[in-house]
């Protein structure tokens, strides 16, 4: 291309409008979230004269109502505004991104395609990986900074892969032995806490309780040790319905699931339950209690147990309540897992990471320490569905579907480890591919006298 | 015996769980769900209530903290 077509060269980049997405609202509404959260005056497009460019239009911007979508011609300070209203749920803001210029391919150079291979990079970014394979011969291991189980389940992300939906704003019920409140780990995780065990506080005298706790939301920098939390930034409710020799009754397991869907939790994680026989139903008031939870947007999910190759325990052999299998660090079922021979709800759901687990316990015992068990598979999958909860906003039943879906098909059989693997929702990086450059010549470098070569 | 009833809220009345003898320990309204005291006569008359059901308290148990499997 000569200089000379500088001139009548087709215009390329952003444009210098934006587009703004909206939800699937009315137009008053749409239009009036405009004004309210950026000072923009949109017109509606079937109220509006055909237009060459904006500046014929009377407003700031024009609404398509039928797509739900605005062109604006704004100062970007004022997109500020509505940039920070996309990732408020409540807002119909879903996306504010700028108006680029597009043409079909062998019209301009391929040097000058840079916007577009950058969009279709941030399209890629949004989409979830497909990459659901696993490597065979993958066998986890500890690391100094981060425990196993939260690479398994993908809370430290896979190669290329971000991990940005930690937990934010969910809160998960741990009902079980209580925490140790004195764990500086915990320090502001606790929204609230109570003992359903006469006579005893919530303080953890077991450290079942407090190393469920940290796996399920345990922070991100620890005082001391790895990492061992899945959502990080989820909070915390606290029900003991386990005393400190680590039992309790039905009832006051209930009463425990009663607290932590009045407090509002989204995800209630019950390590504990009793053995059941092959051929022995499900208990009804588990069942009611569990139907209560999801309509009331909580998700149980439960240890099928530690008896090995026998049926799912109870709770987690009712058709309410996600039953959780243990793997171990090569994500095979780990031998003592318990298995779906009963049906009505003795299904396995989903497996998660449930040996040599490191976690937090009660400061007096460590802070930190090692444990294995279907126990330990359960505040995994609690992590991930807290993590899986932000991203989609889902609750209740479709939570439960949704970390289902996800889950990663493992070779075997969906009666050790149901839909398989429960991972943490990964978003890929964008790879921005560099935009070809033009040949230059270098400079003619004078080499000097040639030496003869010396005989 | 120490037993939980499930049902429909209906069925869970208190007046009509008082008749049968059932001392209430607890009444989990959220969760519909309560808890009490019954012996055997008494079972008998809450299985009569329609949509009431009985079961018995269960203990659950979990490993002493330093067992090998939690």
């Amino acid at each position: 291309m000569s200089t000379a077509s500088t001139v009548d060269r087709l215009p390329e980049g952003p444009t210098g409008r934006q587009i703004i997405t909206f939800d699937n609202v009315d137009a008053g509404r749409a239009r009036g979230e405009a004004r309210d959260v950026a000072g923009l005056d949109l017109a509606d497009s079937r109220e509006v004269e055909p237009f060459e460019t904006l500046d014929e239009v009377d407003g700031d911007g024009v609404y398509f109502a039928t797509l739900g979508i605005a062109v604006v011609d704004s100062a970007p300070e004022r997109l500020g505004d509505l940039s920070r209203a996309v990732g408020d749920s409540a807002s119909p803001v879903l996306a504010v991104e700028p108006e680029v210029y597009v043409h079909v391919f062998d019209t301009i150079e391929t040097d000058e395609t840079r916007e577009l291979i950058d969009e279709v990079a941030a399209v890629d970014a949004d989409e979830e990986t497909e990459d659901d394979e696993l490597d065979e011969a993958e066998v986890y291991a500890d690391t100094p900074t981060y425990a196993w189980g939260l690479k398994a389940v993908r809370a430290i992300p896979p190669i290329l892969h971000t991990a940005p939906w930690t937990g934010a704003g969910m809160r998960i019920a741990v009902l079980d032995t209580g925490i140790d409140l004195e764990h500086p780990d915990f320090a502001g995780r606790i929204i609230a806490s109570e003992s359903f065990i006469p006579g005893q506080s919530v303080q953890d005298g077991h450290s079942h309780g407090t190393h469920c706790a940290g796996t399920a939301a345990g922070i991100k920098s620890p005082a001391s040790g790895r990492r061992y939390g899945v959502a990080h930034h989820a909070r915390l409710l606290i029900g003991k319905v386990l005393s400190n020799s680590g039992s309790g009754t039905s009832g006051q397991i209930l009463a425990g699931i009663d607290w932590a869907i009045r407090q509002r939790a989204h995800v209630i994680s019950m390590s504990l339950g009793s053995a059941v026989a092959v051929g022995q139903p499900h208990f009804v008031y588990y069942e009611q209690a569990a139907v209560a939870a999801l309509n009331a947007g909580s998700l149980i999910v439960a240890a099928a147990g530690n008896e090995g190759w026998k049926p799912v325990g109870a709770p987690a052999n009712s058709p309410s309540v996600l039953a959780v299998a243990a793997l171990d660090q090569s994500l095979q079922r780990a031998s003592f897992s318990c298995v779906a021979l009963n049906g009505g709800g003795g299904e396995i759901n989903v497996a998660a990471p449930g040996v040599a687990t490191d976690s937090s316990v009660p400061v007096g015992k460590g802070s930190h320490g090692i444990k294995s068990g279907t126990s330990m598979a359960t505040p995994h999958v609690a992590g991930v569905a807290a993590r899986l909860g932000q991203k989609t906003g889902f609750r209740g039943r479709a939570l439960w579907r949704e970390l289902e879906r996800t889950a990663v098909p493992l070779p075997q059989s969906v009666q050790e480890v149901g839909k398989g693997l429960a991972v943490v929702p990964v978003r890929r990086m964008a790879v921005i591919a560099p935009a070809p450059m033009a040949w230059q010549p270098g400079p003619i470098t004078e080499p000097g006298p040639v030496e003869p070569p010396t005989p | 015996m120490h037993v939980t009833l499930g049902g429909p809220a209906a069925a869970l009345a208190p007046e009509a769980l008082a008749e049968t003898g059932l001392v209430v320990d607890e009444h989990l309204e959220v969760v519909g769900v309560v808890t009490g005291w019954a012996d055997d006569d008494t079972i008998e008359r809450l299985r009569a209530i329609e949509g009431v059901t009985v079961e018995f308290e269960r203990g659950v148990q979990i490993a002493p903290p330093d067992a090998p499997l939690q």
